[in-house]
Order: structure tokens, then sequence, then C-alpha cells
């Protein structure tokens, strides 16, 4: 019977101390903030989205080497010996043309890895938190200002460069090989090759290059493949994901394409180098 | 598609037997979750129910998996095993990269200065009060108080103001490194903390005025889901479930790892007070005081914190540990959080397993929740706290 | 009053009908705005604000808002329903609770049928409310759905049993059961002069009587803590977990519409109904209709804050509750009340 009273006591007791706490928040001020027209004040460490200051990026890399869910993607170009790309801010010369710079940010996982390695500080997370969209490729941000023309015309210039540079290495071989064969010899080997040794050289970066080549346009393959495959996954989910991932298919593949040249061409040039010299 | 199919545990049901009255009584399985509000995430307990009664249940797991071990593996620096880490126990992300730090490091044999030892303590304490604020307000949510939950979830905010004020973000930080820390921590810091302490005491109060000490719930979870203390151990669970138990065990307390053998905090244990030892009330209990328990340790490093120290300093160019193993484990809020690393010299793993504490925790569910009901099932998988990011990894 | 009916019913069957109606629009009123009211006190119970966005000052039009959704969503039926039951159930839900108002003294001059049995009329077809979520529960071929079915038809019939019997203590003292006569016996001042002659202040077995019914009445209308059919985070959403849309709706409604009506009931069985607190002040059927909504509402407040305080009990817990206590102390408490007048009277 006591232990009923006390019971009932301890039941009514504890639900009205209840109902006077909720009663006391019923006019506390809420912590409620009314997002569109009130805002927090973002602290200045925030991560929410990634922004890359061009000018100052030299195109080493770092960062998309310390990606852990792979969603940077750099492509760059050699500048040529005329073309003065300027320096960083920081004093870093720039060296390279910055063809291409995405940032995936619908993969990104906003661990920052990628902010901390940057030699120029150039990458970095800004207080934006407002872009989502309605289609994920407008989630790839591209950073690049260069315009497919330039692009094409800075690897066209670096090719020209190179090949003059070598066509200006052979003459001054040539030259030097006539000035050593003036005693006779009227032979003076048009190719690169003159001595067995520089020829198995030759050779074999030339079969490396062909084999880098041949692994590069392999990759280009499987990721084109692998894209192919998740859009038809994706392509049963509805019709407009499984276009949006035939456009990124398409879009991967062509890049894997483009860099599967690259590859191709960077073998050839270094083969082309290593027969030179 | 090749089917693939589940193997699932025999599922027996009774034939139907008869109630004596013509009629024919039958026992019914259902299928609590994935999608059911009160199981955390995307458990499924299979449950063979006899009217409201609990006659077996079996939990089928694997919903949220993503190769957590296969992608550290595949990543080629062990820095960047570290985001992958913060996603296993996502509501606690703090403790589980300081675990994987305190391994790395011991692996490659690095000391950290004594910064960044007390900031890392200090950031685990505050998560873990955070997650035990997740989990007693999940709780009051399974057993229908709404309240309290969000009440929770209002200290809990507060505290990933002041992660997000070190670290950038608010729940996957990525802030502990191998070897220090990304930041050091912003100026105003330790007034920060100080002043969430301070608000925060008289929250537990509350708490347990609103939640803790209601009959009501006193009554929902007093009794349910009794674990003894010796199935606890036979079936490995550990962290705060444990305890609950009556059984004092706290890797910070037993097998101090950083500097929590400087601080001074006791360790919580069930007592039985509502009803019987182990019982879902004890467990919630232990969370509760735990987080004073937290309080006293943060105040304590606060005071102990030098001002002077590059968090930096010791952080290796490449991680490149040696060949070899090495198990570490650390007191996270769910319990013992165990990384299992095997480097073989190169750059990047060639093993990282988890020992994680929710999976092992889960597995006790079955042995516990025969004869509860319905209602007392949701209580139980409340009370063993599990986090499915962790469970399935 | 009489009189007045009388005269009014004889004027012609449109004027019936719209008057007849005023009970649904009133419902429905009501509902848009507990609904939100509901959300409002959740809300800043829990330091937060609730709707604030729809049509501007406070969020008010959130609920009508929900409506518009509501009716345009598809009427989904599970494919292995019961499909005529399935669609019945939420009409049967919302008839049960709407044809209880009509013996309801909204006002001195409003009352929807002067029916001599009208407790008892409540009482009765408030019961038909656990058919239809036995019906919705069945039909959905659902498990949960059946479960909570099932706890709806114990709670329910329990519970009928303590609600009756604290009734059954107030008309001992009424000698009627039609409750335009309640009411009008609680008019005037009564005891001590200075407290409403309402049936709360007649007896201190009185205000227990409140308590036992009041209890009861959350359990009947399947508020927390008793909300076990519904009660979301076991069953999922108990019987309303296949319904979706306006028959979602019908049943939400249903709930809101419970709520009222028990508070309603409360209101004139032990706070005067349309009577106003301070006597003849303020009095008259405009003012009468005013106060019964006021006393309503106050009361219908309090299960919201119940709601946004409590835990939800469990279903053995409940049924102890109900037949080891409340049915218990609610006989104890009739003969107690029927002494007391005795003595007294
Ligand atoms: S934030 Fe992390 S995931 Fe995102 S781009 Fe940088 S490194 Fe990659
Ligand atoms: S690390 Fe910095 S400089 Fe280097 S590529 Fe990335 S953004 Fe450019």
């Amino acid at each position: 019977m006591v232990k009923l009273l006390s019971d009932t006591y301890f039941t009514f007791r504890s639900i009205f101390t209840g109902m006077g706490i909720t009663w006391r928040h019923l006019f506390t001020k809420s912590v409620t903030v009314q997002y569109p027209a009130q805002r927090d004040v973002l602290p200045e460490r925030v991560r929410l989205k990634l922004d890359v200051n061009m000018d100052d990026c030299i195109g080493c890399r770092l960062c998309e080497r310390a990606c852990p869910v792979d969603c940077i993607t750099i492509g760059t170009t050699k500048s040529t010996d005329d073309d003065d790309l300027g320096e960083t801010s920081t004093g870093h010369k720039k060296k390279l043309w910055v063809d291409q710079f995405d940032i995936d940010m619908a993969k990104c996982c906003y661990c920052e890895l990628c902010v901390h390695p940057c030699p120029t500080d150039c990458i970095t997370m800004v207080e934006d938190y407002e872009y989502s969209s309605y289609d994920r490729n407008d989630l790839i941000l591209s950073f690049s200002d260069m315009t497919p023309e330039q692009i094409e015309e800075v690897q066209a210039k670096l090719e020209r460069e190179e090949e003059e540079k070598r066509k200006k290495k052979e003459e001054a071989r040539a030259a030097k090989e006539k000035a050593k064969a003036e005693g006779g010899k009227d032979e003076a080997g048009g190719g690169a090759a003159s001595s067995g040794d520089t020829d198995a050289d030759a050779e074999k970066a030339a079969r490396r290059a062909e084999r880098e080549a041949k692994r590069a346009a392999r990759k280009a393959e499987r990721e084109g493949k692998d894209a192919g495959e998740s859009s038809g996954a994706a392509g049963e989910s509805g019709g407009s994901a499984a276009k949006s991932d035939d456009t990124d298919a398409d879009k991967e593949a062509r890049r894997a394409e483009r860099e599967a040249k690259r590859a191709a061409r960077k073998a050839e040039r270094e083969a082309k180098k290593k027969s030179e010299e | 598609m090749a089917t693939l199919k589940e193997k699932s545990p025999e599922v027996t049901v009774t034939p139907p037997v008869s109630a004596g009255n013509g009629l024919k009584t039958q026992e019914m399985v259902v299928n609590m979750g994935p999608q059911h509000p009160s199981t955390h995430g995307v458990l499924r307990v299979q449950l063979t129910l006899d009217g409201e009664i609990v006659v077996s249940a079996v939990p089928h797991i694997g919903y949220l998996h993503r190769c957590f071990e296969k992608h550290c593996e595949a990543m080629n620096d062990y820095n960047k095993v570290v985001p992958y880490v913060d996603r296993m126990d996502y509501v606690a992300a703090m403790n589980n990269e300081h675990g994987y730090a305190l391994a790395m490091e011991r692996m490659m044999g690095i000391e950290v200065n004594d910064r960044v030892e007390h900031i890392r303590v200090i950031m685990a304490e505050l998560q873990r009060i955070a997650s035990h604020l997740l989990a007693v307000g999940t709780f009051g949510l399974d057993i229908g108080a709404f309240t309290p939950f969000l009440h929770c979830f209002i200290e809990r905010e507060k505290i990933l103001d002041i992660f997000e004020k070190a670290s950038g973000a608010r729940l996957l930080y990525n802030y502990i490194w191998i070897g220090g820390l990304m930041n050091d921590v912003p100026a105003d810091f330790k007034k920060d903390t100080t002043d969430f302490i301070a608000s925060f005491r008289p929250q537990i109060k509350e708490l347990n005025d609103l939640l803790s000490h209601n009959k009501i719930f006193v009554d929902r979870t007093a009794n349910v889901g009794v674990l003894p203390d010796k199935v606890a151990i036979n079936y490995g669970v550990s962290g705060p479930s444990l305890r609950g138990s009556g059984v004092k065990w706290d890797l910070r307390r037993d097998d101090p790892y950083s500097i929590y053998d400087k601080f001074d905090f006791d360790v919580i244990v069930g007592e039985g007070k509502m009803g019987t030892l182990g019982d879902c009330w004890d467990r919630y209990i232990v969370r509760v005081w735990e987080m004073e328990e937290s309080l006293k340790i943060i105040e304590q490093a606060l005071d102990s914190m030098p001002d002077e120290g590059d968090v930096h300093e010791s952080i290796p160019k490449k991680v490149r540990p040696p060949a070899g193993e090495i198990y570490c484990r650390t007191e996270t809020p769910r319990g013992e959080l165990g990384y299992y690393i095997i480097s073989d010299k190169s750059t990047s793993p060639y093993r990282v397993k988890a020992r994680a504490p929710s999976f092992v925790n889960l597995s006790v569910l079955p042995a516990i929740s025969v004869g509860a009901m319905v209602a007392d099932m949701v209580a139980i998988i409340g009370s063993v706290d599990i986090v499915l990011g962790e469970v399935d990894r | 009053m009489q009189e007045f009916l009388e005269s009014f019913m004889s004027s012609g069957p449109l004027v019936v009908f719209v008057f007849s109606i005023i009970p649904l629009k009133i419902i429905l009123v009501y509902a848009l705005f507990a609904i939100w009211l509901e959300r409002k006190v959740a809300g800043h119970m829990q330091d937060r604000l609730g709707p604030m966005e729809t049509g501007g000052w406070h969020g008010w039009a959130q609920t009508i808002a929900d409506l518009l959704k509501m009716i345009q969503k598809e009427d989904i039926v599970p494919a292995k329903a019961d499909r005529f039951l399935f669609k019945m159930a939420p009409f049967i839900a919302f008839a049960a609770s709407y044809g209880a108002f009509v013996a309801i003294p909204l006002s001195s001059g409003y009352i929807g049928s002067m029916i001599d049995v009208g407790v008892f009329y409540i009482v009765a077809i408030t019961s038909l409310l656990s058919v239809s979520i036995i019906m919705a529960g069945w039909a959905s071929n659902n498990k949960w759905s059946l479960l909570g079915a099932m706890r709806t038809a114990a709670q329910t019939v329990s519970y009928e049993v303590p609600t009756v019997v604290t009734i059954l203590s107030v008309i001992i003292v009424t000698g009627t059961l039609n409750l335009m006569e309640v009411t009008e016996m609680q008019s005037g001042n009564g005891f001590l002069g200075f407290l409403p002659n309402w049936i709360i202040f007649h007896s201190p077995f009185m205000i227990l009587a409140f308590f036992l019914f009041f209890i009861a009445a959350l359990a009947e209308s399947h508020r927390v803590p008793f909300d076990l059919p519904e009660s979301e985070s076991e069953l999922v959403g108990g019987y309303q977990t296949e319904y979706s849309g306006m028959r979602w709706g019908l049943f939400m409604l249903t709930e809101y519409a419970d709520m009222l009506l028990l508070s309603l009931v409360g209101a004139t069985l032990f706070f005067g109904g349309w009577n106003s607190p301070f006597g003849s002040f303020m009095d008259g059927p405009l003012w009468g209709a005013f106060w019964m909504l006021l006393k309503g509402m106050v009361l219908v407040f309090v299960m919201m804050w119940l709601r946004w305080t409590l835990p939800r009990l469990r279903v053995d817990q409940l049924m102890n509750l109900c037949w080891k206590y409340l049915i218990p102390l609610s006989f104890v408490n009739l003969v107690l009340i029927a002494f007391w007048e005795m003595i007294f009277k």
C-alpha cells in the first residue's frame, strides 16, 4: 500500500516536473535560425565549397594526388620558351599551362586534404553553400579559363617548339658530324642514330613509349566501359539519370581519349628526345 | 545479374497451435526495418512474434556497407584513410580519428607534443558528449518522448559549433591527423568550451527531470532487456552497454592511451537502481552520467593545456611505417574501437581492420530480446546504441 | 430554449441543413487551427519556432497548405489490401466522431439534437471509432497495421469502462443524460458563492473523477502517452501505415476531432459547458459558444502539452493502468460520490 502510494506520488511528481520543464521551454527563446532570411555567421574555417585561384596555380598536381576520392582532375601542358606565364603571388614560377582543372563537388567529401599540400595556397574552401543543382554535371567545377582553342594552340605551339628544338639539335649535330667527318667520310648519317650504342637506346625508348601509349589507350577504354556500365545501371532508375550519365560516360571517354593521346604524344616526344641524344 | 541468394538463418515458425476454443494461433514473422523509424539507420531485425511477444530476433546487417577496409587498402597514403575512418561511426568521428592516429603513431614511433594530446583529448571528450546526447535523445524518441530529443540536439549543436570553429566541419572532421592536428584550435576555443561546460551542467539535470526519472520512462526501460554481466562479457560487449551491466571496464582507465592517465574521473557503472542490473535504464543512465565525467576531463584538460606548441610539429612528411602490424584500441562512445593495421613498408596500408564496437554490441541483441514485447525491442535497440555506419562499415 | 429549437426546426429543410453542419464547420476550422497550434506548441516547447513561412504571420496557413497537398495526392491502396474495407475505414472513423458532436450543446442556443440520452449516445457512437481502426488495420494487410489495430481494440474497450463509470458519477449528480440539461444545471453561482456552480466544484471526489475522466479520454483519443495504435517509433505508423493522401488526412482529422469531442464532453460535464465563469457576466448564446470552445481548447492544449512532455506507455502497462488503477478507483469514486450526494442533498 505504501509502495503504491509512493509510486503514485513519484509518478505524478515526475509528470508534473516534466510538464513544468516543457512549460518553461514554451517561453524560452527558440534557437531556430530562419534560414533564408537570417543566416548564421560561419566560422572562417568552414569547408563548404572548393575554389581555386587559377592565377596562382602552378599545376603541380599535389592537390590531385592528396584527394582520397579522386575528384580533382588536372590537365597541364608545358609552356614554350617564348611564353612567360609569370609568377604566382607567392613567388613560384609558373611553367605549365593548366588547361584542365575540374573538381567534381558531387564526389568531394569535403575533407580538405587537398587544401593543405598546395604550395601556393591557391586551392581553398570558400563560404558558399548554396550550389545544389538538378544536374550532377553542374557540380563539376571547371576552374581552368582556357578555351579549347587556346589549349589547342598551346599544345600545337609546344609541339612546334619541340619539333624545332629537335630540328635544331639535329642540325647542330649534323653540322658537328659534318665537321668531324670532314676528313673523308662523306656519309654523315641523316638519321638520328650514329653509333650502335645510341641506336639501341633509342630503340628501347621507342618501345617503352609504345608500351605506355598502349597502356594509356587500354586504360581509356576501360574507363569508358566503366562509365558506360554505370550509365547502364543508372538507366534503370530513370531516363534523365541515364542521360546525364551518358554524357558523363561520353565525357569520361573523351577525357580518357585525350589522356591517351597526350600520353602517346609524350611518349613519342620522349622517344624522339632519346633518339636525338 | 547472377542470382544472389541471401543466406538467412532458418526462420522457424511453429505450426499453428490450437488455442483451445476452436481457434488457432500462430507465430508471425515481422521485419523490423530496414525502413523503420527506430532501428537507428538501416538495421533489419527479423522478429518472430507471438502476439506482441518476441520469440526470436535476428539482426540482418549490411545495408550500409561501404567497403571501408577495402577502401583503405586502395588509398596510396595513410593520411587519406582518415576521411574514411570518420565515416564509420559518423556521430563520433573525432574518436575514430583519435584511435586511428594513435595506432599509426604507435606504429611509426611518433611522439606528439603535449598541446596536441590535450586538444585531442578535449575533442574526443566533447565528441563523447555529443554522441551520448544523440544516444540518449534518440533513446527517448524510441520510447516516445520527442521533446528531450530536441533538447539534446540543441546542446549537441553547441559542441558541433566548437568543432566547426576548429576544423571547419560539423560532422566528419578529418581533424586529428597522424602526428598532429589539421589546424590549431582557434583563439577563443578555451572560452567557448568553458561556456559550453557552464551551460551544459544544468541541462543534464533538466534531462534527468524530464526524461530519466519520468515514471513512464522508467517503467518502459527498467527490467527490460536485461544484460547480465557474464553474458555481456561473453559477447564481447564494450563501452556504456557493458558498464551498464555493472562491469567496471573503461579503456581510458584500464589501458590508458593518450594522456588519460593524467585525469581524474570516475568510471560510471550501472547499479540497477530502477530495476535489475543491466537493464535498458542502466545502460541509459550510464551514458547520462558519463557526460558529466567527460565534462570533468575536459575541465582538467583545459586547465593543464599548454598554450605553446605546434600542432604540425610531428606530422611526418611521408607516412611510411615500418613493415609490421599493430592493434590499437581506444574507448569510443560506443565501446572498444580497435584498429588492426598491417604495413608492408609502402605508403599504402596493406590491411586496415576495424573492430567496431557497434557491430559487436549488436550481436548481443538476440540474446537479450527474447521474451520482450515489440515496444521493448525498440527500447533494447536504442539502449545498445548502435550506429549502422559502424556496424556495416 | 426548447421552443427556440422547435421553431427553428420547423423553418425549412435548408436552414436545418445549414445549421446541422455547424459542427462540421467547427471541426474543420478547429482542426486547421489545432494542428497549427500543436505544431506551434511542439515547436516552442522544443525551443523551435514551428511553421513560420506559409501565410505570413507565424505560418498560420501551413495546415491549409498541407490540406491542399493531401487532397492532390494519389490515393494509394496496397495491392493486397482489402480494397473496400481499406477505403471505407477513414470515413467510418470520421463519421463516428462527427456523429458524436450532435449531442453536444455548443451554446445555449445550439445543440445538434436534443436527445435525452445524450451522454449515452456519445459513448456509444465513439466506440465505432475502434471498429474503423480495426478495419483499417486489418484491411491494410500489413503486420504493423494489424498490431496497431489489435492494440486499439484492447485499449478502446478497456478504457471505455473508466470513462463510462466516471461519466456515471456525474450523472448521479445531474440525474439526466441530456447534456443540455446538464449544462443548464450548472449555471449560476454555486458552492461558497464565488465559485461557479460547476460540477467539478461539487465535491472533492469530482476533482478525482475529472482526473480519471481526463486520463481515460486521453486513452480514448489515442494521444500520448496512450498513442499505442499509431506509436510511430514502434509500429511505424500503426493502423495508418499504409494510408496516404486524404484518407490519411481523415484519420488525422478524426484524431483532432476526437480530442475536441472529449474535451467538450469534459467541459460540459465538469466545467459548466457554455456557462460563463463569471455568473451572468458575458452570458448569452454567442458568449456561450465562446466559453464552450475556450474550455474545450484549454483541455485540448493540456493534451498537447502532455504529448510533448511524456514518453509512451507499453501495451501491458496501459492495460495495467486501466484495470488495476483506473477502473477500481473510478468505482470507488462512484460510490463515494453517491454517498456524498445522499448526505448533502
Ligand atoms: S576536399 Fe577532399 S574530397 Fe574534396 S577535393 Fe579536396 S581532397 Fe578531394
Ligand atoms: S596543389 Fe595548388 S598549385 Fe598545385 S595543382 Fe593543386 S591548386 Fe594548383
